[in-house]
């Protein structure tokens, strides 16, 4: 029965309080563990398409007749256009057509950060728009762009209004606490950079308007583009098949739909809109910088009694302030908590959510500030985070739904007992060390979400669905969702996917949650589908229902009798069984979170500041786990990427003019098959009981979250130095030893002036 | 727009000669760059690939001609590699192994990249540029050929035939300092050798100064070399890394380099 | 200009414009996506082909420079239907996540394994250095070189 409730709903940490119909989930879960298919590693379901190069992307759509679109873009960070004249771009080899300002809403005359689109022009080959629109005649009037931060947040240029959250008496906690460490850190801007550039190709026909992008949300692509040009939603077809990674960039349409679909309409042609590696590192987002200053306070027995964080975003000209504090407030039962977080409006680029947006970010600072408390009271930094264990959600005092940090935490102990071992492999200038780093993030999911599943007369199944598989293997988990529902082999089960016009709504992929969100939904279409299957079996073989089951292929009963399910499918003819099946409500007064600790092993060349991750072990926990193939991968993905983010990604800018200067892989740089340290991934793999048919969370950001505060915990482990800073570059590295020289020498001193004074 | 293929080196020349704006182009790993970009936009090119005599490398009584459009991989062949080790160890960071394959020392030594990798181990070997025109051919030292950052000595007319080289077989090795483990643009490059027979010890850097510069002493001035480099070096600061941490770097590098072709 | 080219064993014909890379007259001129375009530089691999058997960065070779030349792209690696060793692998072992890098990975590693059949670890890493993979963390690849050298 479909029912109405008021619910919050979260992406990406942003909560919102909704009216939302959702269908009652009667399933009972699954029991724990490795069952036929689920829980049991599946390679893709995709993969030979993919590995043959036969996978079509956005990228590789071909329409009769198509152009292509280039677009002028800001070259300032902040200025006016005083004038425009494209009428030598519109007489250039080729063009067929140009936007200027005002002519979508994406282009404008006032751009307020490096990259912003302000014309646009499509011609017969992208070479040939690129040509031209360095033909346009421009006069600027460049102005003083706004850059600072702190100087923002002063000026109150913010982007919407701070968000300042307490619980307890900070002061109080401060006061009770035997030993106080403070300390800023800050992080880097770093970009998605996805392999598949931001692209669209829109195409009109009879008033109906085709959206091929790589994207992360179809349906959110469709509502937008449907909106903004006062369309009804069904007038708009949005499809992706194969997109290549999004990483959080490509949860909407962005301005280059907006410039493809109205340069098509112009010109009654399809026209592609596919950025440059350049233009990708301008103008797609990224994940912001951020000024951490932090306060732990704790007890000598390492009870926590305040943690203060006072953050700033750097969150460009829009956009919005992400959850820098949100591991402050939900990792640790301190009583005493103060959050402040400032999103500055500045003339740089705008942020995108990146694969858990803040938290990355937050974790970084909380974490590393755990260990300089750990070694303010000389406890071991891993006992000092079980003696804080929270049980509950301190914010709200609601009970989580489940939580097993502390099973984390256990399984972690054998791994962290390497740490002597690890710290005695230092050598001349080489320094090597362990450290670990906890992690707190959202992943639950929730409604709505649908799909279909259709069994035809030869026994095979069809997933449909408009949701997508941007690279996560999403296809595979759904398609083993319902293999195991119907007691089939996943080479059955074929999942429809990609087209807003062949199939239901469907979750975005972000915020980790295609699977919670999704795979409820598959299971509960193919448990609708079973059940029909079931009852025509009934019928065939004079049997009750209740004793009937589906089993390998089977159709089986309580007495022993098994017949194969085609004997039942086949007497559909050209007929079709078509389940129905929908996501249900989420455990209404629970907090849904995931957990997870990484341990990471480090070696550091004290002379040139190198660091080399050797080793991380990963131990996480989401819930029941439905591919642990690509479950690990995801793992192994995330802290490869928290290794870029560590180590050597940085979007930098000019500082006196605010443009960017890393706009190519060779400035830019992502971490190769060279830096892959050996990586251990481990799952808890316990169902959440209160979540869902599956009890499954999202695992597409919890890996990115802890690793670079256990990167730079284990630096410090080896070599003393505390690095607040990142990228860890060897010059960051140099000057944090500096540091520590300084300190210790400045300890030194204080000792033997103590001494002195004491004698 | 054209792009011209000549066959031999003589066509080749003569069609640079009557084509100065034909921009030379080998394997591709820097003017592909510059096109892909929309950087420069040449009224043709000069596609060498296909100018045998600037392939391969000869030896003829001690003296080595390496052909300018002799690639990285086949730069780390032996017998080769053994010949000029430290070029060899260059080669093999220079970039990823499909820029090895198509990446040229001609190229190179065109681009004339403060960061070029084979240019500090052919400064150390004190290697000749062998250049070609209608006019005739002319050698000209590495150092007098490098003239600034992406300048070099070619003339409108010329073409880099070659690299002219008489191996010292000094114990010499190359090492560099990047931001990430594999495939990098160096934060700072060194090459170095040890000439017993000269009692000299040679050191060359990249990414130090305008140019890639060489430095000399005597074998006897051993403790002294790191800080010697050091402050040879012109290094700014830009992207990659600032002046004072490459002149660190340096230094550390020239250290550990001694210690590993001392014996 | 007019240039012809050996892709894959055929001999193909292409109008081009003179600064145009290999990579772009594969992809938009010849109708074979399957080399990615994704930096333009030869930074990330994602377009590796085999030019006389040579691992390269189509992005980075002339259209022009490959005329004359035999060139083998990720779809000329089986045949028609079925999958290289290397394909298999990368299928098989998870190695395959947004799929965006698998092209070029799979055409440097088949150029790997024929030239050393049994790679260690760190020729793995050497030989695959220059193609950027943004999803799997490269573990899975490792497993899938090391798979396709077994078979």
């Amino acid at each position: 029965m479909a029912r109405l409730i008021r619910t919050e709903k979260e992406v990406e940490g942003h909560y919102t309080e909704q009216w939302i119909v959702v269908d009652e989930d009667a399933l009972d879960q699954w029991p724990a563990g490795p069952l036929q298919t689920v829980g049991k590693p599946a390679p893709r379901v995709d993969g030979r398409e993919r590995a043959r190069g036969e996978a079509t992307y956005t990228a590789d759509i071909q329409l009769p007749g198509m152009l292509h679109a280039a677009v002028l873009r800001s070259p300032h960070a902040r200025a006016r256009v005083r004038s425009l004249s494209l009428s030598s771009v519109l007489a250039a080899p080729g063009v067929r057509a140009v936007l200027e300002p005002g002519d979508s809403h994406v282009l404008t005359d006032e751009p307020g950060y490096h990259g912003a689109a302000v014309a646009a022009v499509a011609a017969d080959t992208f070479a040939q728009a690129r040509a031209a629109l360095a033909q346009a005649a421009v006069e600027w009037e460049v102005l003083e762009p706004l850059l600072d931060p702190d100087q923002a947040v002063e000026k109150g240029s913010l982007v919407s209004e701070p968000n300042v959250s307490e619980r307890g008496a900070t002061e109080r906690g401060v006061s009770e606490a035997e030993a106080v460490v403070e300390a800023e850190y800050r992080t880097q801007t770093v970009l998605h950079n996805s392999l598949e550039t931001h692209q669209a190709v829109c195409v009109w026909e009879s008033g109906r308007l085709d959206v091929y992008i790589s994207t992360q949300f179809l349906w959110g692509v469709r509502a937008t583009v449907a909106e903004q040009l006062e369309l009804p939603p069904d007038k708009v077809r949005v499809v992706c098949n194969f997109m290549g990674g999004g990483f959080g960039s490509k949860n909407g349409p962005g301005e280059y739909t907006f410039i493809a679909a109205e340069l098509a309409r112009r010109t009654g042609r399809p026209v592609r809109c596919a950025l440059t590696r350049r233009e990708e590192n301008l103008a797609t987002g990224n994940r912001n910088s951020t000024i951490q200053r932090l306060t732990a306070g704790a007890r000598s027995d390492g009870t926590l009694t305040v943690l203060k964080g006072d953050y700033v975003n750097s969150v460009g000209f829009e956009g919005w302030s992400p959850s820098t504090g949100g591991p402050m407030e939900l990792l640790y039962a301190c009583e005493n908590v103060r959050v402040a977080e400032h999103g500055a409006k500045l003339n740089t680029p705008p942020n995108a959510a990146f694969r858990a947006p803040g938290f990355v970010e937050g974790t970084f600072g909380l974490e590393c500030l755990m260990d300089e408390l750990a070694a303010r009271l000389d406890l071991d930094p891993l006992e000092l985070r079980m003696r804080n264990y929270a049980d509950s959600d301190l914010v709200d005092g609601r009970p989580f739904s489940s939580k097993n940090l502390l099973e984390c935490y256990r399984r972690a102990q054998p791994h962290w007992a390497r740490r002597e071992e690890v710290r005695a492999r230092s050598q001349g200038p080489w320094k090597h060390g362990m450290g670990l780093a906890s992690q707190v993030w959202y992943g639950g999911g929730g409604p709505p979400s649908y799909a279909w599943v259709r069994v035809g007369s030869d026994g095979r199944v069809q997933v449909v669905t408009a949701m997508q598989d941007i690279g996560t293997g999403s296809r595979t988990a759904m398609a083993q969702i319902a293999a195991e529902e119907l007691g089939l082999s996943l080479d059955r089960i074929e999942v429809s996917l990609g087209d807003t016009s062949r199939g239901p709504f469907a979750s975005i992929s972000a915020g980790s949650s295609t699977i919670p969100s999704m795979g409820p939904a598959v299971r509960s279409a193919a448990a609708d589908a079973a059940r029909q299957i079931v009852e025509i079996a009934a019928q065939r073989y004079h049997l009750e229902e209740r004793v009937l089951s589906l089993r390998n292929g089977h159709i089986v009963s309580a007495d022993g009798g098994s017949w194969p399910i085609e004997e039942i499918t086949e007497l559909l003819g050209e007929g079709q069984i078509l389940g129905k099946g929908a996501r249900g409500p989420n455990p209404t007064g629970m907090r849904t979170l995931t957990f997870g600790v990484q341990l990471a092993e480090v070696a550091v060349d004290i002379e040139t500041g190198e660091v080399l991750v050797d080793r991380i072990v990963a131990i996480h926990d989401v819930g029941r786990v439905i591919n642990p193939l690509g479950a690990s991968s995801q793992v192994e993905g995330g802290i490869i990427q928290g290794i870029g983010h560590t180590l050597s990604e940085d979007r930098l800018l000019d500082p006196g003019t605010g443009t960017v200067l890393t706009q190519t892989l060779d400035a830019y740089k992502l971490p190769t098959i060279a830096d892959v340290p050996e990586i251990v991934a481990e799952f808890v793999d316990r169902p959440d009981e209160h979540l869902t048919n599956l009890g499954s969370k999202g695992l597409g950001e919890p890996p990115i979250i802890p690793t670079s505060a256990a990167i730079a915990n284990a630096i410090r482990d080896a070599t003393g130095a505390n690095v607040r800073s990142l990228p860890i570059t060897r010059e960051e590295m140099l000057r944090a030893l500096r540091a520590a020289r300084e300190r210790e020498g400045l300890e030194r001193t204080a000792e033997t002036v103590g001494e002195v004074r004491s004698a | 727009m054209e792009v011209v293929s000549p066959r031999t080196l003589e066509e080749a020349l003569r069609l640079r000669a009557a084509e100065p704006g034909l921009m030379p182009i080998e394997g591709g790993t820097d003017v592909m760059v510059d096109l892909n970009f929309d950087r420069r936009r040449p009224v043709g090119l000069l596609n060498l690939n296909e100018v045998p005599e600037l392939r391969g490398w000869s030896r003829d009584d001690g003296l080595l001609r390496i052909g300018a459009s002799l690639t990285y991989a086949q730069v780390r062949q032996r017998p080769l590699a053994d010949t000029l080790p430290a070029l060899a160890e260059a080669a093999r960071t220079v970039g990823s192994p499909q820029i090895q394959n198509r990446g040229t020392l001609g190229g190179n030594l065109g681009t004339a990249s403060p960061a070029g990798d084979s240019l500090p181990p052919l400064l150390i070997e004190r290697a000749d540029v062998e250049l070609a025109s209608v006019r005739g051919v002319r050698t000209l030292a590495l150092e007098r050929f490098l003239l600034g950052p992406k300048r070099n000595a070619l003339a409108a007319d010329e073409l880099i035939a070659g690299i002219r080289v008489r191996p010292s077989g000094a114990r010499q090795t190359f090492m560099k300092v990047g931001p990430r483990n594999a495939m990098v643009i160096a934060v700072v490059s060194l090459a170095l050798a040890v000439d017993r027979e000269r009692e000299e010890l040679r050191a060359a850097y990249g990414s130090a100064g305008p140019v890639p510069g060489l430095v000399t002493a005597s074998t006897g001035e051993r403790e002294t070399f790191p800080e010697l480099v050091a402050a040879a070096a012109e290094p700014i600061d830009d992207l990659r890394g600032t002046a004072a941490y490459r002149r660190h770097a340096l230094r550390v590098l020239v250290g550990r380099a001694l210690e590993r072709c001392w014996a | 200009m007019r240039i012809e080219l050996d892709v894959n064993g055929e001999q193909l014909e292409a109008d081009v414009w003179a600064g145009e890379s290999l990579l772009y007259v594969l992809r938009e001129r010849l109708g074979l996506p399957g080399s990615k375009n994704a930096c333009e530089q030869g930074e990330c691999g994602s377009c590796s082909v085999l030019l006389d058997g040579e691992l390269v960065c189509a992005c980075l070779v002339l259209a022009a420079q490959a005329e004359g030349h035999e060139v083998v792209t990720v779809e000329g690696l089986a045949g028609a239907e079925g999958l290289h060793p290397v394909q298999a692998a990368f299928a098989r072992a998870g190695a395959v996540q947004c799929g965006f890098c698998t092209p070029g990975l799979v055409v440097t590693t088949a150029h790997l394994l024929e030239r050393n059949p049994d790679p260690s670890e760190d020729e793995i890493r050497e030989a695959l250095s220059g193609n950027l993979c943004r999803c799997t963390g490269y573990a899975k690849i490792f497993d899938a070189v090391k798979l396709a050298a077994g078979t």
